[in-house]
């Protein structure tokens, strides 16, 4: 096989690995005449009723292989190309080269998945001809829940490029964040019945597309304002994910990414809780009153992004310090005004979330008290984290620890009680219960009852400790760099000759 | 000559670890730079600072005045690095994998056709061009990966153990290559423990350990750097010991004897080395050869007192 131009190197050099449009091709089209096959032989089948209603069902089920195939074969296909490009050390020789970075993000998130979206698009041309051949309804809406999906599974590609690029040990941190994404998926099924995440984003918007198209919910509106979602992310993770090719050695996020993340997370959020409420309304689809549920989404969701902006600022201290000629004296820059800034934003999109509706003024305040506490308690323990061991990763997992454990804890010591009589159903919950910001959270917003004032104090508490154990351990970081500058300049300066300029020797 | 790579006070740390300990130097067209130094010396590491694949601590690397970090984009295409492990996509075959290479560097139609061509044919792997990478061997590999550093033509090439995994015939040829690089103006710099070979094509040495540069000299001042002075050696016919009558040559020191030959140290150049003759025939003494000696670079490196990074 000759080696085809495509324009962009990564394309095109996935292709080659890929085997070849010839082998795509054929795969593809292999898939549509299976699939086609099992298609007209399910509907020839009388016990699934007459044709028109056996082909709308697997007309549904094919919309579901749709998404299965973009989610599935499309992430896990690019999780193995960038892999392979870190192990072989390809990735550094790309990283490298003159092609700009956005171009090569765009080959690693279009690349791998030429086949899958070859696939993809065989399995829409299978639909159409069901829905052309039994008269199933709407084209329109099939083609365009279909690019809808297409474009939602590239903004979690686009993240997952941005995930991996900058690693030096991809494996272990893409399994996790593979897994990660497994889990949020889930999550997000589960969330189809209390929509408050951002719902058009990622497989969420793949996911409501798909049931939308089949219960002829789908608007131009939702269809727009989801495409436009969608986009936006897509050019941020790809932004992003460009910078981190070129400087894999800088944090993630520049602050003002992480800042920028946050706000078009929770616009997308605060777009999607109002324009559900219109799209769903008089309608069966969502039964239940979704508004709480959806606020408490909006909040969860606040717990983890209040996070980004405050890491990247302590990360950029960090390398400050370490670089510094005088780390004791080197500014501690901008990390509590970043915080205070994450919260602003957040406490605006919260009040845009709920503007249009009654609340009660106490469940607001102790909302925002959560927020800033569990503000502090991120910059105290990722502060920590970041000083002692030069990555924030622990930090992550000792406040999500912090988010589970009591309401574990509380919740089994709930059980116990009912199950020794001692209690009944309807008594409240522990207070340890919302000694967690989630639990306490809920015990707000999901009717789970608990006293969440001790909770609040308890996590005020909990905050101070972490803010005091955060900068115990900057301060030992800066003790510690310049310990090891001044044992530096008294050392002997024979030890080591600098060799002068060679360049005239020749 | 132009100066094409400048290296300025770098230094790279790991937490406690100092990796490149405040290394400086610059090289122009056509200068070939052997690092050498012991396993874990950080000459991998200061290459990657050069290739602009590590930030430094402190310090900046600069190709053709342009720094490889903030100005980047200028500097892309121009270094060429080839790592010790060879990178490449193993289920290509070696002309697809370096039409992959030249389209990364923007290079394509006929002129991508005919670099490949050429640095297959210079590389010796013109009869495996359609074979797949993960059919060749080590050494093949390593060729593989020389040709895929040189394909975009780059100013500066960086060459991590080049010679690793290849047979004797490679080596030379390799050698050639190299110097190939350095005849057109290139920048080369090379990490090697083939100590021989370095010492065959380089133009200048340095020698590092634990992230600092112990000796950095041009290649035939190596061995006598610092002193001014040198070893002859020459044979004397005739019976008897001959020490007493070299000893009164003025400017002769640690006179000795090794063989059947006398070792006689003086100052060293081809001037100095012909008036040491003259003064040993006017001795009367029956010299039938002489000659200056040479360290080799395996000496001086052992000289230099270098050990094994803990």
């Amino acid at each position: 096989m000759q080696y085809p131009a495509l324009g962009n190197p990564i394309w095109s050099g996935q292709l080659v690995l890929l085997g070849g449009w010839r082998k795509v091709f054929w795969s593809a089209g292999l898939y549509a005449l299976i699939a086609g096959v099992v298609c007209a032989l399910f509907i020839s089948v009388d016990d699934f009723g007459p044709p028109a209603a056996a082909a709308n069902r697997i007309l549904s089920f094919l919309a579901l292989i749709q998404l299965a195939v973009l989610y599935g074969s499309g992430s896990s296909i690019r999780t193995k190309a960038l892999v392979r490009d870190h192990q072989t050390q390809m990735m550094e020789s790309i990283r490298t080269s003159p092609t700009p970075a956005g171009l090569i993000v765009l080959g690693y998130v279009i690349g791998p998945a030429i086949a899958t979206i070859a696939t993809w698009l065989a399995g829409m041309l299978v639909g159409l001809w069901l829905i052309i051949g039994y008269d199933l309804g709407s084209i329109q809406s099939w083609v365009v829940g279909n690019i809808l999906m297409l474009f939602s599974a590239i903004s979690a590609w686009t993240m997952q490029v941005f995930l991996s690029v900058g690693l030096k040990k991809p494996t272990n941190r893409l399994m996790i964040a593979y897994v990660a994404c497994y889990i949020l998926v889930q999550a997000e099924s589960a969330i189809l019945l209390l929509p408050g995440l951002p719902i058009f984003l990622g497989f969420q918007s793949g996911w409501m597309s798909l049931r939308m198209m089949r219960v002829n919910l789908a608007t131009d509106s939702y269809f727009s304002v989801a495409l436009a979602a969608n986009f936006g992310m897509i050019v941020f993770w790809w932004w992003a994910a460009a910078r981190r090719l070129r400087r894999p050695d800088l944090p993630a996020l520049t602050t003002r990414g992480a800042l920028l993340l946050c706000l078009l997370w929770y616009t997308c959020s605060v777009v999607g809780i109002h324009l559900v409420r219109n799209l769903f309304a008089g309608s069966q689809f969502l039964k239940q009153d979704i508004k709480d549920p959806m606020i408490l989404a909006l909040c969860g969701s606040m717990l983890i992004f209040v996070a980004f902006p405050i890491s990247s600022a302590i990360q950029r201290l960090r390398i400050g310090i370490f670089e510094s000629q005088n780390p004791l004296k080197h500014p501690r820059s901008n990390c509590v005004l970043v915080a205070i800034l994450s919260l602003v934003i957040q406490l605006v999109a919260l009040g845009l979330a709920i503007y249009d509706r009654s609340f009660n003024n106490e469940q607001l305040v102790m909302t925002v008290l959560i927020l800033v506490a569990t503000a502090m308690a991120f910059h105290g323990l990722l502060q920590a984290s970041c000083f002692r061991k030069g990555q924030t990763a622990t930090g992550w997992t000792q406040m999500v620890a912090y988010w589970v454990l009591p309401i574990i804890l509380a919740s089994v010591w709930h059980g116990i009680q009912i199950t020794r009589g001692v209690i009944n159903d309807s008594e409240p919950m522990n207070a340890l219960f919302s000694f967690s910001p989630v639990g306490a959270l809920i015990s707000l917003w999901a009717g789970v009852d608990a006293e969440v004032k001790i909770g609040i104090g308890v996590q005020f508490g909990v905050a101070v400790l972490a803010l005091i154990y955060g900068y115990g351990a900057e301060k030992s970081f800066r003790r510690q760099r310049h310990a090891v500058l001044a044992e530096r300049t008294h050392r002997d300066p024979t030890a080591y000759s600098v060799p002068s300029n060679s360049g005239d020797e020749t | 000559m132009s100066v094409l790579l400048e290296a300025n006070d770098i230094r790279v740390e790991f937490d406690k670890l100092i990796a490149v300990d405040d290394v400086s130097f610059s090289m122009s067209s056509g200068d070939l730079l052997g690092l050498i130094g012991p396993n874990g010396a950080g000459k991998t590491t200061l290459l990657r600072v050069l290739a602009g694949l590590q930030s430094p601590t402190s310090g900046s690397a600069k190709i053709m005045g342009n720094d490889v970090l903030e100005e980047s984009h200028r500097v892309r295409g121009q270094v060429g690095f080839a790592p010790d492990s060879p990178p490449a996509y193993e289920e290509m075959t070696v002309e697809q994998f370096l039409y992959f290479i030249a389209d990364l560097n923007g290079i394509r139609g006929s002129e991508a056709h005919e670099r490949i061509d050429h640095w297959l044919d210079q590389v010796w792997l013109d009869d495996k061009r359609k074979e797949k990478v993960s059919s060749l061997s080590r050494g093949m590999r390593q060729r593989v990966t020389i040709a895929q550093t040189l394909v975009p033509s780059p100013a500066v090439v960086l060459l991590d153990e080049p010679s690793s995994g290849l047979d004797p015939a490679g080596r030379i040829q390799l050698r050639q290559v190299i110097a190939s690089l350095a005849a057109q103006g290139k920048a080369v710099i090379v990490s090697s423990h083939i100590l021989a070979d370095l010492e065959e094509f380089c133009t200048h040495i340095a020698i590092i350990e634990r992230g600092g540069i112990l000796r950095y000299s041009h290649v035939d001042d190596l061995s006598h750097e610092g002193t001014g002075r040198c070893n002859y050696k020459m044979k004397i016919i005739g019976d008897g010991d001959h020490t007493q009558e070299l000893a009164t040559i003025d400017g002769a020191s640690h006179i000795h004897m090794r063989g059947s030959e006398y070792i006689v140290q003086y100052d060293m150049g081809e001037l100095e080395a012909a008036q040491l003759l003259r003064q040993i025939v006017e001795r009367r003494l029956a010299v039938i050869s002489f000659a200056m000696i040479k360290e080799s670079l395996e000496e001086v490196y052992l000289k230099t007192g270098v050990r094994q990074v803990d």
